[in-house]
Order: C-alpha cells, then sequence, then structure tokens
C-alpha cells in the first residue's frame, strides 16, 4: 500500500509540474520583454490544439470500446449516440456544461441498464 | 456552477476508480494542484494501468499542451502583477477561467487584473469543492458510477466542437 501512495503522489506531483510548466512557458519565454506572439506562430498554434484533442477523443474511444461494459458486437453505436448528443447540443445551445452532462447521463444509462 | 459539476464527476470517478485510502484528500491535492478538469480525469485511467511516471508526464504534456498558448494574451495585462499574485493567475490558467479573463472588457489595466483574480480564486474554490465533495460522495454512496469516465470523452468533444466554431468563424 505504501508503494501505492508514493506511486499516487508521484504520478501527481508530475502532472502538475508538467501543467504548471506549460502555463509558465509564454510568461518565461518573453520575460521582460515586450512582444507579441509572431503572426505565424499564433496561426500553427490555432490548429495544433484542435489536432491534440481530435487524438484524444480517438484515444478516449478506444478506452470506452475496451472498458468492456456493452457488447462490442450488438452495442457499438451507444458510444457514439452519447458523442453525437453531446456534439449535437453543443453546436445547438452551446454550454457545455448541459452538453457533458446530456451526453454523460445518456451514456450511463446506456451501459446501465444492459 | 459549471466547474463545481465537472469537479464532482471528477471526484466521484476518482474515488470510485482509485484504491487508495483517504480519496477526498487525494481529490483536493489533485484539483488543487492541477486546476485542470481533462488532467483530472485522465490521469484516473493512467494511475489504474499503473503507467509510468514517464508516460504520465508525455500523456500531461499532450492534454494540456493547449495550455502553453494561453499565457500569450495574458503577457500585457498581468505585467505589473505582484509577484505571488502573477503566480497564482498563472497556475489557475485553465479553460474557463482563461475564456473569462479574455472576454473582460475592464480597460484600466488594475481593475483587470483585480477582475482577473477574483475570477480565478472563484472558479477554483468551486472546482475544488466539487472534487472533494465528488470524492467524499463516490467513497461513501453507491452512486451509479459505470460510464462516468463519459463526461471526459464529452469534455474533449465540447472543446473540439468549440475550436472548430471559432476555425469556422475566422475564415469566413
Amino acid at each position: 500500500m505504501t508503494d501505492y501512495v508514493v506511486y499516487l503522489a508521484g504520478a501527481i506531483t508530475v502532472a502538475w509540474l508538467v501543467t504548471f510548466a506549460l502555463r509558465l512557458f509564454p510568461f518565461a519565454l518573453f520575460a521582460g520583454k515586450d512582444r507579441e506572439l509572431p503572426p505565424a506562430v499564433e496561426r500553427a498554434a490555432a490548429f495544433v490544439s484542435p489536432i491534440i484533442i481530435a487524438g484524444l477523443i480517438v484515444y478516449s474511444y478506444y478506452g470506452l470500446y475496451t472498458a468492456g461494459y456493452f457488447d462490442l458486437a450488438k452495442d457499438w453505436a451507444w458510444p457514439l449516440v452519447a458523442g453525437a448528443l453531446t456534439v449535437g447540443l453543443q453546436l445547438w445551445k452551446g454550454n457545455p456544461l448541459a452538453s457533458i452532462l446530456a451526453g454523460t447521463v445518456l451514456y450511463m444509462l446506456l451501459v446501465g441498464l444492459k | 456552477m459549471g466547474y463545481t459539476t465537472m469537479g464532482f464527476a471528477a471526484g466521484v470517478l476518482f474515488a470510485v476508480q482509485v484504491s487508495a485510502p483517504c480519496a477526498p484528500v487525494w481529490s483536493f491535492f489533485l484539483a488543487s494542484l492541477l486546476i485542470s478538469g481533462t488532467m483530472s480525469f485522465s490521469i484516473v485511467p493512467a494511475v489504474v494501468s499503473g503507467m509510468s511516471l514517464w508516460g504520465v508526464a508525455l500523456l500531461t504534456l499532450g492534454i494540456n499542451f493547449r495550455y502553453a498558448f494561453y499565457g500569450f494574451s495574458m503577457l500585457k495585462k498581468w505585467r505589473d502583477a505582484p509577484k505571488l499574485q502573477k503566480w497564482f493567475l498563472i497556475h489557475s490558467l485553465a479553460d474557463e477561467i482563461y475564456a473569462l479573463d479574455v472576454a473582460c472588457k475592464i480597460k484600466d489595466p488594475a481593475k483587470n487584473r483585480l477582475y482577473c483574480l477574483c475570477n480565478h480564486a472563484f472558479n477554483v474554490s468551486y472546482w475544488v469543492v466539487g472534487s472533494v465533495s465528488g470524492a467524499v460522495a463516490g467513497s461513501e454512496l453507491p452512486i451509479p458510477s459505470k460510464g462516468i469516465e463519459f463526461a471526459m470523452v464529452a469534455l474533449f468533444l465540447v472543446i473540439f466542437t468549440d475550436q472548430m466554431k471559432g476555425l469556422v468563424k475566422r475564415h469566413d
């Protein structure tokens, strides 16, 4: 158990340090200077982030399909249906909390009612 | 409100899936150190599977890479902030908090910073309170939690949808 506690504390510390370093990056880069980001870099940044998030969506869908919560042959559409509800609501109303709650509740009902 | 609810879901997920003693205490540190909803969710399957610390570092780098760009819009606004304030502002520069900072139209630099500071302080406290109460509920009550990890997928989908909206708008 002690080993696990040390591991967990280590994992949280690592995640914290990396997260903080990322947030600090612009301030460290331009410390003491009055400069703006070159427009080309800003345009590139606008594309990098969605690509990473798209990768995360694929990665987390892989997690849903390998969790063994539903019959892959019969109910393979469930995660997609809950995802479609989330995206649809977000496009329609633009309320992140409502979109996330609706998608999650639907998914929990689908895998829970089995 | 959004931060409390998302925190609650992250707290429940942590308490239910990670078999650690005193889940609320862990959840408190996780929430207040990271102040990152996406990472609070993503770290759960990572530690359950026993991912190496290098793996956790890489995962964090990928998931929170977008934070490396948020500060650029705050450089001028926070230039004259006292050290401690500035560290706190940077430490808590998360998605919705950032969106509110950017949307603030107050011209006076000191007042604008005060607005940012209050925005950060309040939302961080909502987030931490939500996470800890979620972890308490998750470890004490038989809350149905099967499938709650979809909240993380939904969060990614919402971020992606909004990013796409932003890109489409820019090219109009």
